[in-house]
C-alpha cells in the first residue's frame, strides 16, 4: 500500500537500525502488545494450516466415541456424533478470521469514504451523512444484524456483510472527526490554494494522516467481529453447519451443558483469548501510534 | 433550559425519520415479494387474478413513497401489521414481551453501574495499585468475553454444579418477587458484567483526568480532607463523560438481551426477534427493530437532557 510505503520511507530517513534491534526495541516498549500479536499470529497460523495441526477430520464422526470427555486421545473431548472438538476448534479459527477480516474490510471501505466526504465538505452533505449514520447507530448491533440476516438469509457472506455494515458508523465517525481537524492544517490549506482537486486533497493529503486511529479501530473491530460472529453462530443464524465455527459449536454444546460441559468450555476460551488479543493489540497500537502516550 | 430541551428533541426527529425509512426499506424492499411470503412461497397455487388482488389490497402496486407513507401512518397509530406465522398483531406480540425484557435490562443496567462506577473511581484514585490492576482485568475480560459464554459458564457453576440458583427460566416480579429475584440473578449479572468493561474504563480515565485539574488542587490546597475532595469536587465532574457512555450503551444493552434471553430461556422481546428471524416472519422483525431503535433514541435523548441539567455549559452553549 502506498501509505505503508510512505511511512516506511519516512522512517528510513531518520535511521536504519537492523530489524532485530527494532523489534527488540518495540518488544521492550510494549511487551503486552507484542505478546498479543504473537497470540494472533499463532491463531492465524492455526487457521491457515488447520489440516496440519488438527489431529482429526473436524467432520469425521466416530460412533464409538460419542460425548467422550477430554482425554489424551481427544484433549477437548468429543461431541454428540463423536467429532473431535480440538480439531473443530482449530478449523473454527478459519471462519473467525475470515469473518473478522472481511467485516472490518467492509466497514472500512464504506465507512472511511463517508467520513472523508462528510468531514471535508461539511455543511449539508455532512448533516445528511451524519443523520443517516445516527439512524444506523440507533439500531442495536445484534438486532440489526439479525434483521439483515432475516432478509438476506444466513450464509457466510451475509454474516460478514451484516457485521461489517453494523460497524460502518464507527469508522465513518472516526474518519470524520480526524478530517475535521486535519482540514484546517496549513499543508492542507496550502494544497487547496495551489489548486489541488478535492479528490486529491482528500486522498493524498488528509487520508494518509488520518490512518493511525483507523488502524487502531480496525484492530479493535476485528475483536468485535469475532465476538459478533460467535454470537450469531450461537443464536443459530450464523454460518450454517456442518462448517465448524466456535459459535455454532457452542450452540450445540449449550444444549448438553449438564452432560458434556467440556463442549461449552473450549470454543468459548478460544473466542475469549483471540478477542482479548485483538483488544490488547489495539490498545498497544493506540499507545504506540500516539506520540503523546509513547513518551510517557 | 426549555430552549435546550426543545432544540435537542427537534434533533431527534430527522434521526427517527431515517430510522423509519431504513426499517421500511430493509424489510419491504430487500425482502422481495411479500405476496410470496404470505402464500408461503407457493405463489403458483394462487391464480394470477388472486395474486393481483392481493397485491392491490396490500398496496404493493403503489409507488414506494406512497407505500412508505401508508406504512408510517399505520405505525404511528400503533399498527405494525400482523405476524405471518401466528397472524397476531405485531404490536400486541411486542407489548406482551416488552415488560420481561425491560425487567432484565433495568436490573442488568443497575448491576453494571453498581460495579463499574465505584470500581472505576477507586482505580482512578489509586492509580497503579492492585485495585487499578483488578479494574483493568475486569474491564478487559468483560469486553472480550462473549456474553452468552459467560452466561453458560455461570449456569454451569451456579445452576448445574453448585445448584444454588435456577439455571434458566423466568418469573415476573409482579407475580412472585422472591422467585423472580432468584431467576433474575444469573441473567442480570451476566448482562451487567458485560456492560462493566467500557464503563469502568471510562470512569477511571475520566477520574484520572479530573484529578489533575486546578480546582482539585485548589480544594486540596485549602485543606479539605481527601475524601471530600474526591466525592464533592472530583467525582461529580468525572461523572459527566461517563453519562454519555451510559447512554450509548443502551443499544448494547438492548442487543445483549437478545443473546441473554436465548441463553437463559427468558420469553422476552429478544427471543421473539430470534424466532421471527428463524421463521422469516418479516413484520415481527420489522416491529422489534423499530421498537429497539426507538428505545435507543429515547435513552440517548434522556441522557443528553440529563447532561444539560448537570452541566450548565451545555445548556447555555450554542
Amino acid at each position: 500500500m502506498a501509505v505503508d510505503a510512505q511511512i516506511l520511507a519516512a522512517h528510513s530517513l531518520t535511521a536504519t537500525p537492523s530489524l532485530m534491534t527494532r523489534s527488540r526495541r518495540v518488544a521492550s516498549r510494549a511487551p503486552i502488545g507484542v505478546a498479543a500479536l504473537a497470540v494472533i499470529i499463532l491463531f492465524a497460523v492455526l487457521a491457515i494450516a488447520a489440516p496440519v495441526f488438527a489431529p482429526y477430520d473436524p467432520q469425521a464422526q466416530d460412533y464409538n466415541q460419542l460425548l467422550h470427555e477430554p482425554s489424551l486421545e481427544h484433549p477437548f473431548g468429543t461431541d454428540r456424533v463423536g467429532r473431535d472438538l480440538l480439531s473443530r476448534v482449530i478449523y473454527g479459527t478459519r471462519v473467525s478470521f475470515l469473518v473478522g477480516v472481511v467485516a472490518v474490510g467492509v466497514a472500512l471501505v464504506i465507512g472511511t469514504p463517508l467520513g472523508l466526504i462528510a468531514g471535508y465538505f461539511r455543511g449539508g452533505t455532512d448533516e445528511l451523512i451524519m443523520r443517516i449514520l445516527d439512524a444506523l447507530i440507533a439500531f442495536p448491533g445484534v438486532i440489526f444484524a439479525l434483521a439483515i440476516i432475516a432478509v438476506l438469509g444466513s450464509s457466510l457472506t451475509n454474516v460478514m456483510l451484516a457485521i461489517g455494515i453494523t460497524s460502518v458508523p464507527l469508522f465513518a465517525r472516526l474518519t470524520r472527526s480526524q478530517v475535521l481537524s486535519l482540514r484546517e492544517r496549513d499543508y492542507v490549506l496550502a494544497a487547496i490554494s495551489t489548486g489541488a482537486s478535492d479528490f486529491r486533497v482528500m486522498l493524498r493529503h488528509i487520508l494518509p494522516n488520518a490512518t493511525s486511529p483507523l488502524i487502531v479501530q480496525a484492530t479493535l473491530g476485528l475483536g468485535f467481529a469475532v465476538l459478533a460472529e460467535a454470537g450469531l453462530g450461537y443464536l443459530g443464524v450464523g454460518v450454517q453447519p456442518p462448517t465448524p465455527t466456535w459459535g455454532s459449536d457452542l450452540n450445540q454444546g449449550s444444549s448438553l451443558l449438564e452432560r458434556a460441559p467440556w463442549l461449552s468450555i473450549a470454543p468459548g476460551m478460544a473466542i475469549f483469548v483471540l478477542v482479548l488479543a485483538f483488544n490488547l493489540l489495539g490498545d498497544a497500537l493506540r499507545d504506540q501510534l500516539d506520540p503523546r502516550t509513547r513518551k510517557a | 433550559m426549555s430552549g435546550y430541551i426543545v432544540r435537542r428533541a427537534l434533533n431527534a426527529i430527522p434521526v427517527l425519520v431515517f430510522v423509519s425509512i431504513l426499517v421500511f426499506a430493509l424489510t419491504n424492499v430487500m425482502s422481495g415479494d411479500p405476496v410470496e411470503a404470505i402464500s408461503g412461497g407457493s405463489e403458483a397455487s394462487l391464480t394470477p387474478e388472486a395474486v393481483e388482488q392481493l397485491r392491490e389490497e396490500l398496496g404493493l402496486n403503489d409507488p414506494l413513497p406512497v407505500q412508505y407513507l401508508a406504512w408510517l401512518r399505520a405505525a404511528l397509530t400503533g399498527d405494525l401489521g400482523r405476524s405471518i406465522l401466528t397472524n397476531r398483531p405485531v404490536t400486541e406480540a411486542i407489548l406482551d414481551r416488552l415488560p420481561t425484557t425491560l425487567q432484565l435490562a433495568l436490573v442488568a443496567w443497575f448491576i453494571g453501574v453498581a460495579i463499574s462506577i465505584p470500581l472505576g473511581i477507586l482505580a482512578g484514585v489509586k492509580r497503579n495499585t492492585w485495585v487499578d490492576h483488578l479494574a483493568t482485568v475486569v474491564a478487559l475480560g468483560g469486553v472480550a468475553m462473549p456474553a452468552f459464554w459467560m452466561g453458560l459458564m455461570l449456569i454451569l457453576l451456579f445452576g448445574v454444579w453448585w445448584q444454588v440458583l435456577p439455571p434458566s427460566g423466568f418469573v415476573s416480579v409482579f407475580d412472585n418477587p422472591v422467585e423472580a429475584a432468584k431467576y433474575m440473578v444469573l441473567p442480570a449479572v451476566t448482562l451487567g458484567l458485560h456492560q462493566t468493561g467500557s464503563l469502568t474504563r471510562q470512569m477511571r480515565s475520566s477520574m484520572v483526568e479530573v484529578l489533575t485539574q486546578d480546582y482539585v488542587r485548589t480544594a486540596r490546597a485549602k485543606g479539605l480532607r481527601e475524601r471530600s475532595v474526591i466525592i464533592v469536587h472530583a467525582m461529580r465532574n468525572a461523572m459527566l463523560p461517563v453519562l454519555t457512555v451510559l447512554g450509548l450503551q443502551a443499544g448494547a444493552l438492548v442487543g445483549g438481551t437478545v443473546v441473554i434471553e436465548q441463553v437463559f430461556a427468558i420469553p422476552g422481546m429478544g427471543r421473539l426477534a430470534l424466532t421471527s428471524v428463524l421463521s422469516q416472519d418479516i413484520p415481527v422483525i420489522q416491529g422489534v427493530v423499530l421498537v429497539a431503535a426507538i428505545a435507543v433514541i429515547t435513552t440517548n435523548l434522556v441522557t443528553d437532557l440529563l447532561y444539560g441539567v448537570l452541566d450548565p455549559r451545555i445548556r447555555y452553549g450554542r
